[in-house]
């Protein structure tokens, strides 16, 4: 297997780009009314619908990107996560035929697919002439089964002739971590269907009751006069329903994150794509239901 | 030495200066009440004219305030030994690994409990690094914290230590031991959660919903009720309160089952 020699520095600072990513939508609300009154010279409505549905769509597009990166580190490391056992059987294999470490790890980086860029920079550190100590440093601690498996490399290292008994130990051990994360992760799944039930049953609900409801009481009444009814303004109440279908998918999102076991964001994802196909609804909705 | 715990490390200034709130709101509320229940005994013009319901608002928060900072100690210990509940499973596996690379059984303890950052296993290593023995140190520990069941784990574990390399087959049990404890939490946290969410559904979103549909037609019926302002509150405040209540509420159990 050719490894390349150069080692790059692994490190993404995921808690600054945390901090960029959440700022996002207050920079796109403010972009959005200071294009609004300095370049389209309309200032902006709050309480209007479309200019609701306008700056939903603006708030959930500037949420996405944290969604999916928040999406994409817990589904790695999930991963990541998962490939542990087999590693160490790999690497396990390796010593008991004979191998250095260091080949060792060369031969069990075939039976890993996520694990092998940052055991990648560990050997090419170590063929550079590095120390493990310094080598291990190249490996993510982003969960307590990474931490430790860096740790172990260490361990590792320091075993001599304890190296077997340290490794089946070790690996039996980190099978029962693996299989544990991976039953909390399974049974808490079913949460993730609760953040789509209740997103779908708001949109229904107020699809449903703005137009059958709302707005044609609204036209009846100004085209006859009834007075038997005052109608609510469907144009404050839709647009108080679209803000509340954003507030409903940033709560739902964090709640069902929590309900996951996740310690961040990951099921933001989810509850921003009903956020995108509800606003597609209510934008239909606006533009051909709403009475002018 | 959970000192650090208390405003000014000191826990006499702490529960002073925790009162110093409630002290002033009841002094706000009794310049509020005196022209009530004196009016004629006290003619003092300095004293500012003040509605009772505004001094006994204060006088609720400044005690609520008093309240939280005396509780604070508290609030921080339970987390800290929390934090240990969820570490240490890692702990046993990292001293093990340790002990199993030949090093010696309390320097493999004293550096896996440094790079935890937790604050009732630097009270141990402290207590261990001043010539203390650890069991004392786990003792004098138990001391601080009270009769806790991590503090029996931590017991055990330091309890094997003196085995020397005998210990990792005693430490391999106790870690499964916690591993099994931690089946058994998750299976408790599951059926919390189950519960908390069926709160949740009705709670944070059907009621939300109903409380919409049924302010609007209410408003249809009768003239002149603004119910705009109603649906506002709904939606811009109940739902993110209920949100975060629900959000905090699976957290702190999902958090007992997490590694």
């Amino acid at each position: 297997m050719k490894l390349r020699l150069k080692i790059s520095l692994p490190k993404v600072n995921k808690k600054r780009i945390r901090y960029i990513l959440f700022l996002l939508p207050l920079i796109g609300v403010l972009s959005y009314v200071l294009f609004s009154v300095y370049i389209l010279h309309k200032g902006v409505d709050m309480l209007d619908p479309k200019e609701a549905i306008t700056l939903t769509y603006v708030i959930s597009a500037s949420l996405a990107p944290l969604a999916a990166l928040e999406y994409k580190w817990e589904w790695e490391l999930a991963a990541m996560e998962s490939e542990v056992p087999e590693f160490l059987s790999a690497l396990e294999g390796g010593i008991r035929g004979g191998l250095p470490l260091p080949q060792a790890l060369v031969v069990s980086l075939k039976y890993v697919k996520y694990l092998r860029r940052d055991l990648s920079k560990v050997i090419n550190a170590l063929w550079a002439g590095e120390t493990v100590e310094q080598a291990v440093k190249y490996m993510r601690r982003d969960s307590p089964i990474l931490a430790i498996l860096a740790d172990y490399v260490l361990v590792l290292a320091r075993s001599g002739e304890q190296l077997y008994k340290t490794i089946r130990d070790f690996r039996e051990s980190i099978n029962s971590v693996v299989n544990y994360m991976k039953k909390l992760r399974e049974s808490t799944k079913s949460f993730l269907a609760t953040l789509y039930l209740v997103m779908f049953v708001y949109l229904i609900a107020t699809a449903v009751f703005l137009t059958t409801f709302i707005y044609p009481l609204a036209v009846q009444s100004t085209e006859s006069g009834a007075a038997l009814l005052t109608p609510v303004d469907p144009h404050i109440l839709t647009t108080l329903i679209v803000y509340g279908a954003l507030i409903e998918a940033v709560a739902n999102g964090a709640t069902a994150s929590y309900f996951m076991g996740s310690r961040y964001l990951a099921a933001l994802i989810h509850s921003v794509i009903v956020l995108f196909i509800s606003l597609a609804i209510y934008t239909v909705l606006v533009y051909t239901q709403l009475p002018q | 030495m959970l000192n650090k715990f208390y405003i000014l490390k000191d826990k006499r200034k702490h529960y002073i200066i925790s009162l110093v709130p409630l002290a002033a709101g009841v002094s706000v509320l009794m310049v509020s009440l005196l022209p009530e229940l004196v009016p004629n005994l006290f003619n003092m013009p300095f004293l500012p004219n003040l509605d009772p319901v505004i001094g006994g608002i204060v006088a609720l928060i400044t005690g609520t305030s008093s309240v939280a900072l005396y509780m604070y100690p508290k609030f921080r210990l339970s987390n800290e030994v929390e934090k240990l509940r969820l570490r240490l499973p890692y702990v046993i596996l990292k001293l093990r690994t340790s002990i199993m690379a030949g090093d010696p059984p309390l320097q493999a303890f004293i550096s896996t409990a440094a790079s935890v950052n937790n604050e009732l296993l630097n009270v141990v290593v402290k207590r261990i690094a001043i010539g203390e023995e650890p069991v004392q140190a786990v003792e004098y520990l138990r001391t601080l914290i009270g009769n806790k069941p991590e503090v029996d784990v931590l017991k055990r574990v330091v309890q094997y230590l003196e085995l020397g390399p005998q210990s990792e087959r005693y430490l391999r049990d106790e870690f499964e031991f916690l591993m099994a404890e931690k089946g058994r939490a998750l299976n408790r946290a599951l059926e919390n959660l189950s519960m908390i969410v069926e709160m949740y559904m009705a709670m944070g979103v059907f009621a939300p919903i109903v409380g919409i549909v049924m302010l609007s037609s209410l408003s249809m019926l009768a003239r002149g009720l603004d119910v705009i302002s109603l649906i506002a509150i709904i939606i811009f405040v109940a739902i993110p309160l209920l949100s975060m209540f629900s959000s905090i509420l699976a957290r702190r159990i999902i958090e007992r089952a997490l590694l």
